[in-house]
């Protein structure tokens, strides 16, 4: 009876606010369209709860009545998404949340501990649907959350956007990143057969959006080249098949969201659109291409010099940082340096074991050696994103009795006994004035500078994408695989295919059931994010890499089991740890098989192959700075160990 | 309304002379306030913090924030609001260049918004509102 009348409540008060929605004095087109979309999804929304609350989940006519209306209102919520997901990105997990629970640490809340949000919304309820002996007040409790948050969209604070024009080109901008990345992968659509004619009707949908926006705002409309290329997208994704995998994933990007991006992009410029919000945080307004290394800035690898402009400097700090790269001083023992696990001749890992040798020679560590290679494209560092910037990283592990065992004051002490360490951090200290002596962090700043250029470089597919080289046809057909049937996609993003989703502000955690041994006797011991997060949710949940390079970096995952690319896929072809009947509660990896062919493996590998990236490595420096302490001088370049 | 005026004029007048000079003018002794509560080895750690946000606000906020008040200069006092870290980067259109990541790190914020924090406010007070300094 009490739920009644809190419903009821509910039902009310969102009315009067709906209602209130209207009162808004400014009726040009765009407002209007606004509204109308808001209101439709809302109504929809309500009618979604009424049939739920008057339904029977044992009969299976009902349940099938359910899901169609969630597929209905679906739609409704995606002719709004344009606005919904950039807006109010909060509220927005409860109309269309991914999990029921995620932990976050978003690049503007990195000093912030990471906190819970709980989803709720349409995807849930679809998936929750699918479950054998569902209750129906969990059901109706996930569409009502989602209820809730609709009058967040008609508050003063969100529709004192809509005007002026800056909103609408950095929404426009999220969903085109938001096309190339998640829309056409079945990232929160559970219903694989619905991506293809939900992105149609979506594509509908926001070009009636465009129209009002043009008529209400002549001054700085989206150009005709635009909307020309706009309505040609659309013609391409009806023409295609409507299942996602037979979708051209390569074309559409290719041909119609990247240029779209161009363009868009010079509009942000032309027309000086200004953010007011956070979400826009990391995204670069000069990078043309979504495949441009520029298209948002991850971690700084310039930290203490972000100052520095001046290309002598910047050369000088680039030499110093190298030679401290394969200088063993920065470890206890004077053996081991940043070059003896992250070997540049190995795309800075190390291909030949699973995991290195621990500090003390007895036996290895837990994790294997990541790639530093495109490390600077995270937020959070370390396979357990312990690390909030690169230079703590650096810091960590020469500090870490287990890793180079180094102590942080005599490290300094060594480093500056050498003449040549010394004069040079002495010069540019000038460009840190904030400092007034040399501190670690401009050692660790030299060193991440120095490894980071090497993350500049771009491979075969990105050529193709953006810049219209060819590919061959298995390199596309395995993107085609990635995007759709494989599920890469939906974890490893367009376009650094790492863990981090537009619109880039935070890096993502999943819990994929990697076994200790390829017998899979057992899950991996290693808690992983756990450690830094404790929770339900994060034990045994990992950073997701980038595959960037994969053809180089094996063996793989963060215990390194897997020696090669072949295993990988198998094992998320089998569903993970889960799927191979290993007991992982909270996997965040679907448990059921792909069902990938032996030709769609070979593929995905072929595409996996045409994203090495064509790096030009440097040869290690040729001798290391003399110190004043001889006992120093028998250190060898890049350590012994 | 007449004294509207001359606060109008004051800060127009304020507006133009910290075009000028504001830029070669030397920045003021700074005092700082810490809470009584605050031992001193954390008093000590927060002043160096504090200084170190003192000059990257000289480098990245001076230009636009100090201003001349009757030839003195004044670095304004921020509400705890004003200084809420990542949201200063959106705070105006403006900040939206200057304080992007590219030119003010995180931790170079949280370095700056420490300065502020601290710093002995001024009798009496010299808020920002709308960019425009007013007592």
């Amino acid at each position: 009876m009490n739920r009644k009348i809190i419903l009821f409540t509910l039902v009310a008060l969102s009315t009067v606010l709906l209602l209130s929605f209207n009162n808004s004095s400014s009726t040009n087109a765009y407002t209007l369209i606004y509204y109308r979309y808001m209101n439709a999804l809302t109504g929809e929304e309500r009618d979604l709860l009424d049939l739920v609350n008057s339904s029977d989940l044992g009969n299976e006519a009902h349940v099938d009545k359910i899901s169609e209306a969630i597929r209905s209102c679906r739609n409704r919520m995606k002719a709004a998404d344009f606005w919904l997901r950039y807006l109010e990105p909060v509220s927005y997990k409860k109309i269309n949340g991914p999990l029921p629970v995620e932990w976050e640490t978003e690049v503007f809340e990195k000093f912030e501990k990471p906190y819970k949000r709980e989803g709720a919304g349409l995807t849930l309820a679809a998936q929750y649907l699918e479950e054998p002996g569902g209750n129906k007040d969990t059901l109706a409790r996930l569409i009502r959350e989602a209820i809730a948050v609709m009058p967040v969209y008609g508050a003063d604070s969100i529709t004192r956007n809509l005007k002026d024009h800056h909103h609408f080109f950095l929404c426009n901008r999220l969903f085109l990143l938001n096309l190339a990345a998640l829309y056409t992968t079945g990232f929160e659509c559970p219903d694989t057969a619905a991506i293809i004619p939900e992105l149609s009707a979506m594509l509908g949908a926001t070009d009636s959006i465009y129209k009002a926006f043009n008529e209400s705002f002549p001054e700085t409309p989206l150009t005709g080249d635009y909307l020309r290329l706009y309505r040609s997208m659309q013609v391409f994704v009806q023409q295609q098949p409507r299942a996602y995998s037979a979708f051209d994933h390569f074309t559409f990007i290719r041909d119609y969201v990247n240029p779209l991006y161009r363009i868009s992009q010079e509009m942000i410029r032309r027309y000086r659109v200004a953010s007011r919000s956070m979400v826009d945080y990391s995204l670069s307004k000069t990078a043309a291409s979504i495949f441009d290394k520029a298209v948002y800035n991850g971690s700084s690898a310039k930290g203490l010099f972000l100052r520095v402009k001046d290309t002598a400097v910047l050369n000088e700090i680039d030499r110093v940082g190298k030679l401290l790269f394969y200088d063993p001083i920065l470890s206890g023992n004077n053996l081991r340096s940043c070059a003896s696990c992250h070997k540049p001749t190995e795309y800075f890992t190390d291909i030949q074991q699973p995991a290195n040798l621990r500090f003390d020679r007895k036996g290895a560590l837990a994790r294997n050696t990541p790639s530093l290679i495109n490390a600077p494209f995270n937020h959070l560092l370390m396979l357990d994103g312990a690390h909030i910037t690169l230079q703590d990283q650096t810091l960590g592990v020469m500090t870490n009795p287990e890793e180079m065992g180094g102590d942080a004051q005599q490290l300094l002490e060594k480093v500056l006994s050498c003449a040549d360490y010394k004069k040079a951090f002495t010069r540019l200290l000038a460009y840190t004035p904030q400092e007034p002596e040399i501190t670690l962090g401009h050692i660790t700043s030299a060193i991440t500078m120095y490894y980071s250029k090497f993350s500049r470089y771009y491979a075969p597919f990105d050529e193709a994408i953006d810049g219209g080289k060819s590919l061959p046809d298995d390199a596309i057909a395995g993107f085609n695989l990635f995007m759709s049937k494989a599920q890469c996609g939906t974890c490893h993003f367009v376009p650094q295919f790492n863990g981090v989703k537009p619109p880039f502000v935070s890096s993502e955690f999943e819990v994929l059931g990697v076994p200790a041994d390829t017998a899979y006797h057992q899950l991996s011991p290693d808690q992983g994010r756990y450690k830094v997060n404790p929770a339900k949710e994060t034990l045994h949940a990992f950073r997701t890499g980038s595959i960037r390079n994969g053809g180089h970096t094996a063996p793989y995952m963060h215990n390194g089991v897997f020696r090669s690319m072949k295993e990988v896929i198998d094992f998320y072809d089998a569903g993970g740890g889960a799927g191979k009947g290993l007991k992982v509660d909270n996997q965040t990896l679907s448990a059921d098989p792909l069902h990938l062919s032996p030709k769609e493996k070979e593929d995905l590998i072929a595409f996996i192959k045409a994203l090495d990236e064509k790096i030009v490595f440097e040869q290690p420096p040729v001798r290391l700075p003399r110190s004043k302490n001889p006992a120093l001088n028998r250190r060898k370049v890049g350590g012994e160990y | 309304m007449k004294k509207l005026v001359v606060v109008l004029l004051l800060a127009a007048g304020a507006a133009l002379t910290v075009t000028n000079s504001v830029a070669q003018k030397k920045s003021p002794k700074i005092d700082y306030v810490f809470p009584d509560a605050m031992a001193q080895p954390v008093r000590d750690q927060y002043l160096k913090l504090a200084e170190k946000g003192r000059v990257l606000y000289e480098l990245s906020c001076a230009k636009c924030h100090n201003s001349l008040v009757k030839g003195k200069l004044l670095i304004p006092d921020f509400t705890e609001d004003q200084l809420g870290a990542y949201s200063i980067r959106v705070a105006n259109p403006k900040h939206e260049e200057h304080v992007s990541e590219s030119n003010v790190s995180a931790e170079e914020l949280t370095l700056i918004s420490t300065f502020l924090t601290y710093k002995k406010k001024n009798q009496p007070l010299l808020l920002i509102n709308n960019g425009i300094a007013h007592q």
